[in-house]
Formats: C-alpha cells, structure tokens, sequence
C-alpha cells in the first residue's frame, strides 16, 4: 500500500529523515514507533503530501506522492498530531464540511457522514459544538474526519496522546475495528498500544530507520534465548548443578524471596525447556509454586534500537 | 469536474461566511464603522447647507467617500487577519491542504468572503444617497462611480491583508503588517512632491491607490484604473498563492 524509498528531509541546520525506507502491508495496523522528536511527523507529513521530501519516493497503490498528488488524495485520510478541528461548528456540520472538501458525492455526504457517526460514537454529541467537547470526544470528531470520504489508507499521528485511560481504550478499539478493510498506518511512543493494536511495526531513531516488518519477526529476532521463571519452596546449589548438567541449561540464577526462591533458568535459542524443568522440579519436590516464560517485549526492543543503537 | 471544483469553493465559501456571522467581530466592526461614518455625513450634510446638486457632489460625496477609504485602511486588515493566520493557528490549514482544494480555490473562497464583509458593512452607507434624494439630489452617476472605486480600493486592501495573513500564525502581526503596507501605499503619493524627477514621479503617483481612487469619486471611469486595481489585487493574491506554496520550498 505504502512503499517509502530514501526519504531524506533536511530542515536547515537538522536531518529529520535519513534515507527513511519502508513499506506498508494493504489491509495491516502498521504501527510507527519512535521517541519524541525521531521523525514520526515529518514522515506522515510527507506521506500525506503536505511537505515534500528534500530526496527520496514515496508511493501510494503505486502512484508518486509527490509527482501525482490528485491520484492520491482521495486514498489517504490523515489525522494530524494536533487535530485539525473548527471550533465554531458542530459536529455534523463539520463532518459534512470535510466530506465535501474531499469529493464526496453531494447524494453520498449524509450516508457517510451519519455511518461514521454512529461507527465513531459520536450520536449523543452530533449536535454539539466542537469547542464545547471533552479531549476524548473531539479526538473522536478528528478521527471521524478521516474516514469520512472512505479513504483506503489511514494515517493517524499519535491519536491517543493526551488522553485519560477509558478514552485511549476506545479510540483503540476504533482504530482496531478499521482493520481488515483499511491499511492503517499510526505513529506512537506508546508500546503497549502498538503491541495490542498492530501487525506490522517500524522503529525510527534519529531520523533513520531501526527496524521494520513483522511484530512478532522483530521480536523473535531479539530473543537471544529462552528464560524460565520457576517460584519454588526449597533450592539450592546441588540442584542447580545437577540441572546445568543433566539439562539443555545454559545458567541458572536465583534470588530468596519472602518464603520463597525465584529461579530463572537460561536455555540457548531455538531449545524449549519448559517441560524438562517442569518434570525436574515435581520429581526433586522442590515444591513448585509457579512456572513463566519471560519473553522480551516490545519495550525492551524498543529501548535496546533508541537508546543502544 | 470544473462543478465539482465550483462545488467545493463554494462550500468553503459559505464556511467562512458563516463563521464570520456567527461571530461577534463583524457586528462590532459594523456598527462602529456606522456610527462614525453616519456622524461624519451628519456633519457634511449640515455644512453643505443651501447647496445644488452639483456643489452637493464636491461637499458630501467626495469627502464622505474619501472618509470611509480611508476607516477601511483600519477596517480591512481587522476583517482578512483570521483568514488564513487563523486557520495555521488552528492547524486545520492542513485539513484544506490535504483535501481537493488547490490554493487558487482556498484564496479565491476566502478572498470572496472577505469581500460579502465588505458589502455588508456598507450596505448601510445606502441610507445617504437616499437621504441625499429626500433633499433632491440626483447625480446616481457619480454615486455609483464612487460605490465602484471604493469597493475595489477596498478589494486591493483586502489582497494586501489575504497575504500578510498567510505570512504567519499571529492573527495581530497579521494586521498590523498589512495596514503597514496598505499604509505606505498611501503615503507614496506623498514622496512625489520630494522628487524633481518627471518619471520616477508619474510612476510613484501610478502605483498609490488614492490617485487611482479619487477619480472615480469624481465620477471618471478610466480603463487605466481598472488595470491598476486588477492588477493590485492579481498581484498580492498571488503573493499569497505563493506563500501558501512555500512550504513545498
């Protein structure tokens, strides 16, 4: 859906993008990691065409952003990091307004315009004026105004920025019922959103991009090994030899803690050993209270990429 | 397509229309203009006195005309301010940006509104011809002649204000430029008298709007002065276009 090729933007004095590459699967939740200042804007603002690149290409359904504009507009519905909204104007207003700016069939715009409303939540406030709204609700209207003309593709900077709990969790299940239908590109710093929410992620640091493709790829790709977590009554030394020994162990820690041990048993990558500690620890009677497999998140991986790299 | 485009002006037309009169701005531009303007003819028409028709012109329309010239010098950048300034402000440039308008379409919208604001507060200014008819004068010409001057002087100013708003976000700094050009577009008539040199003289005089204003308030429609004037408004409009296109700078 979206191919990016050498995006390069130089602001006087500063590289915001650097040779940015990446593509954007059609009918995926693509989720556009970065810290505060990494070049997520300036990338969607060149997305959308609303600046151009110094170099590079981006394609939309294979057509040029910047050489074909027209053949692009009315693909993308873009929702800007600060929401472009009319105070003065109510709700229904506003949304037949953005429907017509953006070729909407005069017979097509109440049709639209009152599917979106009820798909975004928005029918106790149609009515009102948008500069009387809570932060939730006029997030709600900004994304409304995108979806309004059907656009295939979705870009959403940031979207849940500023928002108290129970709104971030509906605008997520918003942008989670677009799926499937649309390709959604959102940018965020907020992990676990973009863990729940996406398919597909780009980690950008400094302009540059860290790592893109599939979620799960990026994560299996930083798990050097596998690590079991047994909470057990009774260890000790012997017990940890005899596993290092007799099993596919490559280390074992453990800390006391309370009335119990913690014990954290490090395995080589691509070996399961959840079973053989498992059998090991009923057989000896260490008095298993508990067994996990800690997995590196996505806030691992994000802070290994930014900060380490 | 060309409907579809003429739609989707006139959509954002009616937009700015609406948020203009549904604002208190307008209504308070309109009734200090009035009562200041409605004071200053009161004091002409007593001046003029026992006057004919003729004298009437010179006494009354001249000046009153020359008067509210001169108050939309203040007026027009109050009215153009928020066209553009505002919208930066507000971020919702960018919604008309990625949407199907062109520029030419979001300046041609915006500059028609600005000018419906115009007529509006001088839709008022009627009542004096008709006061003026009570008291048999009759010279429509001239009138109409000056009602044509004036709104085209005012069209330049509010080319000057589209474009000083499209310069930045600060709806003020907005305003105060462009009276600042508008102003010294005025005073260049006044540098004239500082030069012995014929034709840098003539074309000082050429480029201040009052000269090209004054004759039509006398009644003399000249094709030289549309030319002027169309060519004003062409010229800072497309100022504008360009300011709006630099961010692709």
């Amino acid at each position: 859906m979206i191919k990016i090729e050498s995006l390069t933007k130089i602001w006087p004095g500063i590289t915001a993008l650097d040779k940015v590459s990446f593509e954007v699967r059609q009918g995926s939740i693509h989720g556009f990691l970065g810290p505060n200042g990494a070049g997520k804007s300036t990338t969607m603002n060149i997305i959308t065409g609303l600046i151009p690149p110094t170099s590079g290409r981006v394609f939309i359904k294979n057509h040029d952003v910047c050489k074909e504009r027209k053949s692009v507009l009315g693909l993308v519905g873009f929702l800007p990091e600060h929401a472009p909204l009319y105070d003065n104007m109510n709700v229904l207003e506003y949304l037949k307004f953005v429907a017509s700016i953006n070729m909407v069939p005069s017979r097509e715009i109440k049709k639209n315009v009152d599917e979106i409303i009820h798909s975004c939540g928005l029918l106790k406030v149609f009515s009102r004026t948008i500069g009387n709204l809570s932060k939730g609700f006029r997030q709600r209207v900004a994304l409304a105004q995108t979806l309004v003309h059907s656009p295939e593709l979705v870009i959403l900077d940031e979207p849940t920025v500023g928002l108290d709990p129970n709104s971030v969790i509906e605008i997520r299940n918003l942008i989670k019922s677009l799926a499937g239908g649309r390709t959604v590109l959102f940018s965020s710093h907020t992990l676990h959103e973009v863990d729940l929410l996406c398919d597909d992620i780009t980690i950008i640091g400094n302009g540059r991009i860290m790592r893109s493709g599939n979620k799960k790829k990026i994560i299996n790709d930083f798990q050097t090994g596998q690590v079991v977590v047994a909470d057990v009554k009774k260890w000790n030394d012997a017990m940890a030899t005899e596993v290092k020994l007799n099993m596919s162990v490559e280390r074992v820690e453990y800390v006391r803690k309370n009335d119990h041990y913690v014990v954290k048993f490090f395995s080589g990558k691509d070996v399961d050993i959840r079973h053989q500690i498992s059998k090991y620890l009923v057989e000896c009677e260490a008095d298993l209270l508990s067994l996990t497999e800690e997995r590196p998140g996505l806030e691992d991986i994000f802070q290994k990429v930014t900060v380490d790299e | 397509m060309r409907l579809i485009k003429l739609r989707e002006t006139w959509i954002l037309f009616v937009k700015e229309i609406k948020d203009v009169f549904q604002g208190p701005l307008i209504y308070i531009l309109t009734g200090t203009f009035c009562l200041l303007i409605g004071w200053l003819f009161f004091n002409y028409l007593l001046g003029a006195g026992r006057l004919t028709s003729l004298n009437m012109t010179s006494a009354v329309i001249v000046p009153i005309f020359g008067n509210m010239n001169f108050m939309f010098l203040f007026l027009a950048p109050m009215l153009t301010m928020r066209l553009i300034a505002g919208e930066k402000k507000a971020h919702t440039i960018e919604l008309l940006f990625i949407s199907n308008l062109n520029h030419f379409q979001i300046i041609v919208a915006k500059f028609m509104a600005s000018l419906c604001m115009v007529l509006f507060m001088l839709l008022f200014t009627v009542v004096f011809p008709v006061i003026l008819h009570l008291s048999g004068y009759s010279d429509w010409g001239t009138v109409g002649s000056a009602y044509l001057g004036m709104i085209l002087s005012i069209m330049c100013y509010l080319s000057v204000g589209m474009f000083t708003s499209s310069l930045t976000e600060n709806q003020i700094v907005a305003a105060f430029t462009s009276f600042g050009i508008l102003m010294g577009l005025m005073l260049l008539v006044v540098s004239v008298n500082a030069t012995n040199n014929w034709m840098l003289g003539n074309i000082v005089q050429y480029l201040s709007i009052p000269v090209h204003y004054e004759s039509f308030v006398r009644g003399a429609i000249r094709s030289y002065d549309f030319v002027y004037f169309f060519s004003f408004i062409g010229f800072f409009l497309w100022l504008t276009d360009r300011s709006l296109e630099s961010r692709n700078w």
